[in-house]
C-alpha cells in the first residue's frame, strides 16, 4: 500500500484522535453542557430529515399493519363499540362527582391537581439507536415551550422526563432506561419507594421497585404515583401498577416489579408536561403564604433518594 | 469525489434507517448497527485512514444522539474499530464475503462490550451474562444478518466507482 510521503503515518493519526476523544469526555465530565451547541446543531440539521424517514416508515408499517390484521381489527371494532357505550354511560355519572369534588377541593385549598398542569402534545420522531439505552426524540423543542425536567407521558402514563432540549426538539429519558429513578407511592397507601428502571427487566416490560419500607402497606395491583418528595417529577402521574411485591432477605425493605402503563413498544404519541417541579413550589409558596409551612418541607427534602443518570 | 459522496450517503442512509425505520419492522426490539457495518466496510476496503475518518463520523452521530451529554465516547470506539479493519486492509481480496462479515461480528460484540463496561459495569451492574446473552448477542446476530445484505452493497458500489473512473487519483486519502 503506497503512503504519500506528506502524510502523518495512520497510528499517530489514531493516537491524536484517541487523545482528542479523551480529552471531549474530560470536557463533558467536568462541563456538561460546554459541547451542547455542536450537538444541538447536528441535531437541528438532522431533524428534517429524520421526520420524513420516519413518517415514510411508520405509514408503510401502518399499511402493512391494516394488511395482516384487518379481521381481527373488525372484532375489536365491535367490542370496542360496546365498551365505548357502556364507559360513556359511567363518564356521565362521574362528570357530575367531578364538579362536586372540584369545589370540595377549592374548599380545602387544594391546587394544582393532574388535570390542571398545562401540557402539549408531542410526536416521538426518533428512538435511540442503540439496544442499550432507551430514550427518544419529540419534534417540540424550546420554541414551544419545552424546558428540561418536564414530565412526559404517554397513554395516560409517566412514560419519561426531559433531558436535553433544542430549537424544535426535545430529548426524552424513558423511565424504562436503565439510568432513570423515579421517586414514587402507592396510590391507596402513599407509602414511598422508588420505581427504577433495568435493562435486565426490559424485556418482560417491567420496572424495579426498590427501598419500599417493610411495613408500607403495598399489594399486587396497586396504583403506583409520582411521589410528592420528587425533586424531579410533578406529583400525582400514574407511572402503572405493581406487579408483584416481596420482602427482602434483609427484612428491611420490600421489593418488587412494576408494570407501566405506558406502552413502550408503540410510543407515537406523547403529552408533556409544560410546568417544572420547581415551577410548583415556587408557585405553592407564592400564592398561598398561609400554607408555606405546608410547602416547605417539600423543598427541604434532599434529593438523595433519587437520581437522574 | 464520487466516492465521497457515496459515503456520506452511506453513513447518512444507516443512520437515519438505524434510528427511525428499523425500530418499527424490528422483533425483539434489536435493531443491528448500521453505523459499525459502515465503518468496517470502509475500514477493510480503504484502509486505517478511511477507516478512522468514516469511525470518528459515525462516531459524532452516535454521540451527539444517543450519548448523555459529550462527544467522545463512541467516537472511540468507532474510530478504533475503523483503525483496526484497517489493518486487515490489505488481507482480503474482492470476492471473499465472509472475513469482513465475521469481522463486522467480532467488532459488534466488542461494540457491545465497549459500552457494558463503561456505562453498566462501572454502575455496579454485574450480571454480566445476561447483558450478554440478553443484549450483544442479539445485537451482533442482527448486525451480522444486516452486514451480509449492506456490506456487498457498499462494497460493491464503492468498486464500480473506481473502477469507472478515468484516471485513478489519490486525492481521498
Amino acid at each position: 500500500m503506497k503512503k504519500p510521503k506528506f502524510s502523518i503515518p495512520p497510528r499517530y493519526v489514531l493516537f491524536l484522535l484517541t487523545v482528542l476523544c479523551v480529552i471531549l469526555l474530560g470536557i463533558n465530565f467536568v462541563f456538561p453542557t460546554a459541547l451542547n451547541p455542536v450537538r444541538q446543531g447536528i441535531f437541528t440539521l438532522f431533524m428534517p430529515m429524520q421526520k420524513g424517514i420516519n413518517q415514510i416508515g411508520a405509514s408503510i408499517a401502518d399499511e402493512i399493519e391494516s394488511f395482516l390484521h384487518m379481521r381481527e381489527a373488525e372484532e375489536e371494532n365491535q367490542l370496542l363499540r360496546q365498551e365505548n357505550a357502556a364507559l360513556q354511560e359511567k363518564l356521565d355519572r362521574y362528570a357530575l362527582d367531578y364538579q362536586e369534588l372540584q369545589e370540595l377541593r377549592a374548599l380545602l385549598g387544594l391546587k394544582n391537581t393532574y388535570e390542571q398542569y398545562p401540557s402539549v402534545a408531542a410526536n416521538v420522531i426518533q428512538k435511540e439507536s442503540g439496544n442499550w439505552f432507551n430514550s427518544f426524540v419529540i419534534d417540540k423543542g424550546s420554541d414551544d415551550g419545552i424546558k428540561v425536567d418536564m414530565n412526559v407521558l404517554s397513554g395516560g402514563g409517566l412514560c419519561g422526563i426531559v433531558t436535553e432540549v433544542g430549537k424544535n426538539y426535545a430529548k426524552v429519558l424513558a423511565i424504562i432506561d436503565d439510568d432513570s429513578n423515579i421517586s414514587a407511592m402507592s396510590a391507596t397507601s402513599k407509602d414511598s419507594f422508588i420505581v427504577a428502571g433495568d435493562l435486565q427487566l426490559y424485556g418482560e416490560g417491567l420496572l424495579n421497585i426498590q427501598y419500599a419500607d417493610k411495613d408500607a402497606v403495598l399489594a399486587k395491583g396497586d396504583m403506583v404515583i409520582t411521589s410528592n418528595i420528587s425533586t424531579k417529577y410533578l406529583p400525582g402521574l400514574l407511572i402503572g401498577y405493581i406487579q408483584e411485591i416481596s420482602l427482602d432477605a434483609n427484612n428491611l425493605t420490600q421489593s418488587g416489579y412494576l408494570l407501566p402503563t405506558a406502552d413502550f413498544d408503540d410510543l407515537t404519541q406523547v403529552l408533556v408536561i409544560r410546568m417544572v417541579k420547581d415551577d410548583l413550589m415556587i408557585d405553592e409558596t407564592e400564592t398561598k403564604p398561609e400554607e408555606s409551612s405546608e410547602a416547605e418541607p417539600q423543598t427541604e427534602i434532599p434529593g438523595g433518594t433519587e437520581a437522574q443518570g | 469525489m464520487r466516492r465521497v459522496i457515496l459515503a456520506a450517503a452511506s453513513i447518512l442512509t444507516a443512520f437515519l434507517l438505524q434510528n427511525s425505520v428499523l425500530w418499527t419492522f424490528s422483533p425483539l426490539d434489536v435493531v443491528p448497527n448500521l453505523l459499525l457495518i459502515v465503518t468496517v466496510t470502509y475500514g477493510l476496503t480503504c484502509g486505517k485512514r478511511i477507516g478512522m475518518l468514516i469511525g470518528a463520523v459515525c462516531g459524532i452521530l452516535s454521540d451527539t444522539f444517543i450519548g448523555d451529554g459529550g462527544l467522545g465516547f463512541y467516537m472511540l470506539i468507532y474510530i478504533y474499530a475503523g483503525a483496526l479493519c484497517g489493518v486487515f486492509h490489505g488481507f482480503i481480496y474482492s470476492e471473499e464475503q465472509l472475513f469482513p462479515v465475521v469481522m463486522i461480528g467480532l467488532c459488534d460484540f466488542a461494540f457491545g462490550g465497549y459500552v457494558y463496561v463503561f456505562r453498566f459495569l462501572i454502575r455496579g451492574r454485574l450480571d454480566m451474562m445476561s447483558y450478554v446473552t440478553g443484549t450483544i448477542m442479539p445485537e451482533v446476530v442482527f448486525t451480522v444478518f444486516a452486514a451480509i445484505l449492506f456490506y456487498p452493497l457498499i462494497y460493491g458500489l464503492d468498486r464500480h466507482l473506481i473502477l469507472t473512473k478515468k484516471r485513478r487519483t489519490s486525492s481521498f486519502v
